[in-house]
């Protein structure tokens, strides 16, 4: 009973001194994300978050397919980088719709179109992404998808902008283009008038695009702007003006289906994550134009374009070379 | 803090070769933890627990941290397709622990043999991580190592230090990456490679805070929390854009 007594006072005694207290508290600059259930260093997150929120002011595009892949290799599941993505792609096209729609630079019938097939894109991506989440294919596929996307987006910039640098150096006068160029897609059933951009195309060009953009956008967290846009204006034959304010509407509200179906169905949106990420690019954003306005346009696509072949290199590298271990954690749950 | 007294007696039944002593043993372990919940807040970066506690005489302590709930966990194998790796091949174990961390004074083959360590599972080799089909031992295997990556296992055991004959204590770690849920800590004498006596407190871990706010919508009311994400974004968006274009 005696030794009872003296335990019950020792462990406090014993604390005071010197060697048995707990450790001192962690570093105070972690962020633990609720959702990711991981924790990050809030620095590099938000430092992150600017140079993406740069970049996009820079080049004039979402930056999500830059963050996306960030986020994978800073040790956030894919998943959760790719649900988290949607309400930072919302936050950033929310205002260039809001800018754009005041100008009047939105054809809403042709956004419309493009959102009925986006908002059915998106639904099926995340439907998509939910079934190879639970097969363990979600981050091939999304790496995969990446590569291809960014190495032949890379790879076309690329070789237009060299052009038209060669072209500036010899001081050549500039190819006059058309109004908008004719394809094969000309020929497509079921065409509708599209007053406002001028046209009289096919419903299912502007569906099956909207559609396309809404798939990627909730498996790969991206907004799509960098692929609608050339889509638009050469495929569609939009007019320039028109195609900002049009993508950006697009953009907005399939953004915002994926972030409601993606926190809804696959429990993968990690608000604080977004937060951090969104006031990156509110502060990244405009330092990003303030700067691609004083640097020549053609030089800058080029940057762009190495950029994004750059990425693809690396993220080809880490799927060629052998990995440390072969046996990974998939899918977990009670 | 509140001490639980009297401790349970299950394991008093081990003593049964007691020496002459005729009455009713005393409990010849006692042991505590500095805290019985680890809150998950904003900051949470791992945290250190102290668990300190005495025997009768100096003997051998093994400390086990385990979670009270399984779970199923997926292994997925990578090889290699046309110069690519790709995910080939998955094992979905059943009863996987979140966690399992141990301290020792020895190592665990010098403290007690196979024959006790394996029905007290003590130490990973013993964990019971269903199926246990001799083929998926690779997988298993691997299954062990990304959790020792993760420091959700342990892939070496925390020293447990006596102070003198009686006093003894040690630090438990709990990673970053820990789940909220609720735990056990439990703490094993052993003496000649036999368990004297062994003692169990229960552990939570909960997230608390804007972390807990949010997870806690997230999962019990996705669509709110959806609508809600969509909110903050927008407004988010929209006030940054005026403040911008103002200045």
């Amino acid at each position: 009973m005696r030794l009872r007594a003296a335990l019950r006072l020792e462990p406090r005694r014993l604390e005071a001194q010197k060697g048995w207290e707990p450790l001192p508290p962690e570093a105070q600059l972690e962020l633990y994300l609720p959702i990711a259930e991981m924790s990050v260093n809030a620095l590099a997150l938000l430092a992150l978050g600017l140079f993406a929120g740069f970049l996009s002011g820079l080049f004039g595009i979402g930056g999500g397919f830059l963050l996306t892949p960030a986020l994978i290799f800073i040790g956030v599941p894919p998943a959760v980088a790719v649900g988290s993505q949607a309400p930072q792609i919302l936050a950033t096209s929310v205002s260039s719709l809001d800018q754009q729609w005041r100008r009047g630079n939105v054809d809403l019938r042709m956004g419309a179109t493009m959102l009925t097939g986006g908002l059915a894109g998106s639904a099926l991506g995340v439907q998509l992404f939910g079934y190879l989440k639970t097969i363990g294919q979600i981050d091939v596929v999304i790496a995969l998808a990446f590569i291809v996307m960014l190495s032949s987006m890379g790879g076309l910039m690329l070789a237009e902008s060299s052009r038209a640098i060669w072209r500036q150096r010899r001081q050549a006068t500039p190819v006059r283009r058309k109004l908008h160029q004719h394809y094969w897609v000309a020929r497509w059933p079921l065409k509708v008038r599209y007053p406002k951009s001028r046209l009289y195309i096919s419903i299912f060009l502007p569906f099956l695009l909207g559609l396309g953009g809404g798939v990627l956008s909730a498996i790969m967290g991206i907004g799509g702007g960098f692929l609608l846009v050339p889509a638009m204006i050469y495929l569609l034959g939009m007019p320039t003006l028109l195609v900002i304010g049009t993508s950006a509407l697009q953009i907005v509200f399939v953004a915002a289906n994926v972030t409601l179906l993606q926190a809804w169905q696959n429990q993968t949106v990690d608000l604080l994550l977004a937060l951090v990420m969104i006031g990156g690019g509110v502060i990244g954003a405009p330092l990003g134009s303030r700067l691609s306005a004083r640097l020549p346009g053609e030089q800058l696509r080029a940057l762009l374009a190495l950029l994004l072949v750059g990425m693809a290199i690396k993220l080809l590298i880490d799927m060629v070379v052998t990995p440390e271990e072969i046996f990974v954690l998939g899918g977990s749950g009670s | 803090m509140a001490r639980r007294l009297p401790f349970p007696l299950l394991w008093a039944l081990l003593l049964a070769p007691a020496p002459a002593v005729a009455q009713a043993p005393e409990r010849a372990l006692s042991v505590d933890l500095a805290r019985d919940r680890v809150s998950i807040t904003s900051g949470f970066s791992g945290t250190d627990l102290l668990l300190f506690g005495a025997v009768d005489r100096l003997s051998d302590i093994v400390v086990v941290v385990t979670s009270l709930d399984t779970e199923r966990q997926t292994v997925v194998r990578k090889q290699r397709v046309f110069g690519i790796w790709l995910n080939r091949g998955a094992v979905t174990f059943t009863k996987v622990p979140p966690l399992y961390t141990y301290a020792s004074t020895r190592p665990l083959a010098d403290v007690a043999p196979r024959a006790v360590r394996e029905p007290n599972k003590l130490g990973l080799d013993s964990l019971d991580i269903e199926p246990e089909d001799p083929a998926f031992a690779e997988y298993r295997a691997g299954l062990i190592r990304a959790k020792q990556r993760l420091g959700l296992y342990s892939a070496l055991p925390a020293r447990v230090e006596f102070k003198d004959e009686r006093l003894f204590r040690t630090s438990l770690h709990f990673p970053a990456q820990l789940a909220p849920g609720r735990y056990q800590v439990k703490v094993i004498q052993l003496r000649d490679g036999r368990i004297v006596d062994a003692a169990t407190r229960p552990l939570f871990v909960d997230k608390v805070g804007v972390g807990a706010a949010i997870s806690q919508l997230a999962e019990r009311q996705g669509l709110l929390y959806g609508l809600f994400a969509i909110a903050v974004a927008a407004v988010a968006g929209l006030l940054s854009g005026y403040a911008f274009r103002r200045t």
